[in-house]
């Protein structure tokens, strides 16, 4: 099992857009596991540690969350939501990565504390790409909340 | 009578005559003596008399002026020998006997029966014409009585003939007392005595249909006309269409999202298996990953751009202020314009225009100049904006590209139609299907010709609020922004 801070907890209900990030991930020379949950509401559980994750070490604490919007049951803006408003997990800096790109949805994620928002990219290049930017700032240049 | 008060009873005289006027009624004044001092233009008609001719000129009946009783009847001999009978009404005398009188023609049994025929007539026509259309019409009283009412009317109420419904109250009977609307429309009357309402209409076999009823007071006679047309297909065809556009709105963000996405994948899936392939991939099968990569990326921008011209209209946002100078050089700067590109733009007023509308419009007429220049000579593009009139602005956007040929010229400006082959040149067919929507949007229209070298002129008219109005018509006035060379 990894140790809290070690993960990155992805939520995204596309198994396909988790293998391609996992490996953008893995080519961008992200060293950290990656916790997927499958909605908002399993989000939710996990950082509770409630529902699937109520076994001691089944739910690291994540130093990041890379969040989907349009995911099945609760979606990622109402999940974000309730992400901030809980003080145990609102310093975790949360990613928007989806395929939207509607202003609507990118005024909400930054009004409901997203730290950035990033659309899909269309082609597996663009994925790493993005991916070494993230890992450039966030895991190299930006200095992130102590996981206890 | 000294100056002041001449002017005074002058000043009465003309008030006098323009209500009169207003009323059809004959008005004229006259001294102690009987001498005519004024007249209006309905008492010239009466007495069939011109009009401008001075009152000194004209005579009155003695009777007028001698008589001290009101009302007054006398004979008025017309200019053709006619006599013809008059009441007068004094309505003002002076301290020295001068007379204001109101006079009007005493109807005899025959003139009133050809002038009853005449409003039977009229009516007959009114009935054929609203008939024929369909449209009911009633006409009440002042006490709420249906005086007139057509076999339209009758019709639509599912009623014999238009007959049962003269001389009933719309408010109390049967079957019109299950009619709130008559109430509802009164109500709504605006000040100037007009309502327009949209209501159900109980027909007598019971069936209730969609109406709407026009209704209009008539401030002399204290009564109303209404007219009443069936819109219950009409409305059940907007419901419809609604229901369409609806559907439409489905089918476009399952279009923009659902079909893009698998797009997405197979062109991402195809780079992750190029990297894992890397080594021992033959060059055609580089190749081949390739198209595949490419024709799904292009897939993805076509259902994109369907997308767009799909939901253009919707998604046109407020007008603002747009100065069209920096954003054609903004939008040169986001395409891949080659080197050497001679743009001139020649555009010295803002526009009041979405934005967003404006620069999909310049990006798409601009992204073809490139797309189909010539490759022996360099890109010349001048871009202009001209008022045609006080609403109307036209962006002529002129390059000395290809062309397009004449026949074509109408038919590029539909979805998906293309010049080329997309091997020979890229784009989704879709742009100047777009201008044409933005151009539609705004009440202009996109127009294709040739310019003087041979190369396209687009010329997109567009209605706008022109923000300076007091700039001239003739743009080439204007501070011409220099050539720039990209």
């Amino acid at each position: 099992m990894p140790n809290d801070g070690d993960v990155v907890l992805l939520a995204e209900d596309d198994p396909d857009d988790v293998r391609i990030i996992r490996r953008a991930f893995k080519s961008a020379g992200i060293n950290k596991n990656i916790s997927v949950v499958g909605d908002g509401a399993e989000l939710l559980d996990y950082l509770h540690q409630d529902g699937a994750y109520k076994d001691v070490g089944s739910a690291p604490k994540p130093s990041m969350i890379v969040l989907d919007i349009n995911m099945p049951g609760m979606n990622g803006l109402t999940a974000l939501q309730e992400v901030k408003l809980d003080p145990r997990a609102a310093s975790i800096p949360v990613i928007v990565l989806t395929t939207s790109n509607a202003d609507l949805d990118i005024k909400a994620a930054y009004a409901l504390g997203a730290a950035s928002y990033v659309t899909k990219p269309q082609d597996f290049n663009g994925y790493v790409e993005a991916s070494r930017r993230i890992r450039d700032f966030w895991f190299e240049l930006a200095e992130l909340p102590t996981v206890a | 009578m000294d100056g002041t008060m001449a002017r005074t009873k002058f000043a009465l005289f003309e008030e006098f005559q323009h209500m009169a006027d207003s009323l059809d009624l004959g008005f004229i004044a006259l001294s102690a003596s009987g001498d005519v001092q004024a007249f209006n233009t309905a008492y010239a008609v009466l007495a069939g008399i011109d009009a401008a001719t001075a009152p000194k000129d004209i005579k009155a009946p003695a009777a007028l002026g001698s008589s001290d009783s009101s009302p007054i009847e006398a004979s008025l001999r017309q200019q053709d020998g006619r006599q013809i009978a008059v009441r007068a009404d004094r309505v003002s005398t002076g301290a020295n006997g001068e007379k204001a009188l109101f006079v009007r023609e005493i109807l005899g049994d025959q003139t009133l029966q050809a002038a009853k025929r005449k409003h039977e007539e009229t009516i007959r026509r009114f009935d054929i014409l609203t008939d024929r259309s369909g449209m009911g019409m009633w006409l009440a009283g002042p006490d709420n009585l249906i005086l007139e009412a057509n076999p339209a009317m009758a019709r639509l109420l599912e009623l014999a003939g238009s007959d049962a419904l003269i001389g009933q109250d719309p408010f109390a009977n049967t079957p019109l007392d299950e009619q709130p609307w008559l109430r509802e429309s009164l109500a709504n009357l605006s000040p100037d005595g007009a309502a327009s309402i949209r209501h159900n209409l109980l027909q007598a076999s019971g069936t209730v249909i969609r109406v709407q009823s026009d209704m209009t007071r008539d401030p002399v006679t204290g009564g109303y006309i209404t007219f009443v047309r069936d819109v219950t297909e009409e409305e059940q065809l907007v419901r419809d269409l609604a229901g369409r556009n609806q559907d439409l709105e489905h089918f476009s963000i399952a279009a923009s999202h659902d079909l893009r996405e698998p797009m997405r994948k197979i062109t991402i899936y195809a780079g992750m298996l190029e990297e894992d392939l890397a080594d021992v991939m033959s060059d055609t099968a580089r190749r081949d990953l390739a198209v595949i990569s490419d024709a799904s990326k292009r897939m993805s921008a076509l259902v994109e751009m369907l997308s767009v011209y799909v939901n253009l209209k919707e998604n046109i946002g407020a007008p603002k202020t747009v100065e069209l100078v920096p954003l054609i050089k903004d939008v040169m700067e986001e395409l891949d314009t080659p080197d050497g590109v001679n743009l001139s733009i020649d555009a010295p007023e803002p526009l009041f225009i979405d934005e967003a509308a404006l620069r999909r419009l310049c990006r798409a007429v601009l992204s073809n100049c490139i797309a189909y220049r010539r490759q022996d000579a360099p890109l010349i593009i001048q871009a202009k904006a001209q008022w045609k009139s006080a609403d109307t602005v036209v962006l002529t956007f002129t390059d000395n590209g290809e062309g397009v040929p004449q026949d074509q010229r109408t038919a590029v400006l539909a979805p998906l139609k293309r010049l080329r082959s997309q091997g020979i040149s890229p784009g989704s067919g879709m742009g100047l299907a777009i201008c044409a929507r933005i151009a539609e949007y705004y009440g202009g229209s996109v127009l294709l010709q040739a310019s003087s070298s041979g190369g396209a002129v687009v010329i997109i008219e567009l209605r706008l609020t022109r923000q300076d109005t007091n700039a001239s018509l003739n743009c080439s006035i204007g501070e011409q922004d220099d050539a720039q060379r990209w």
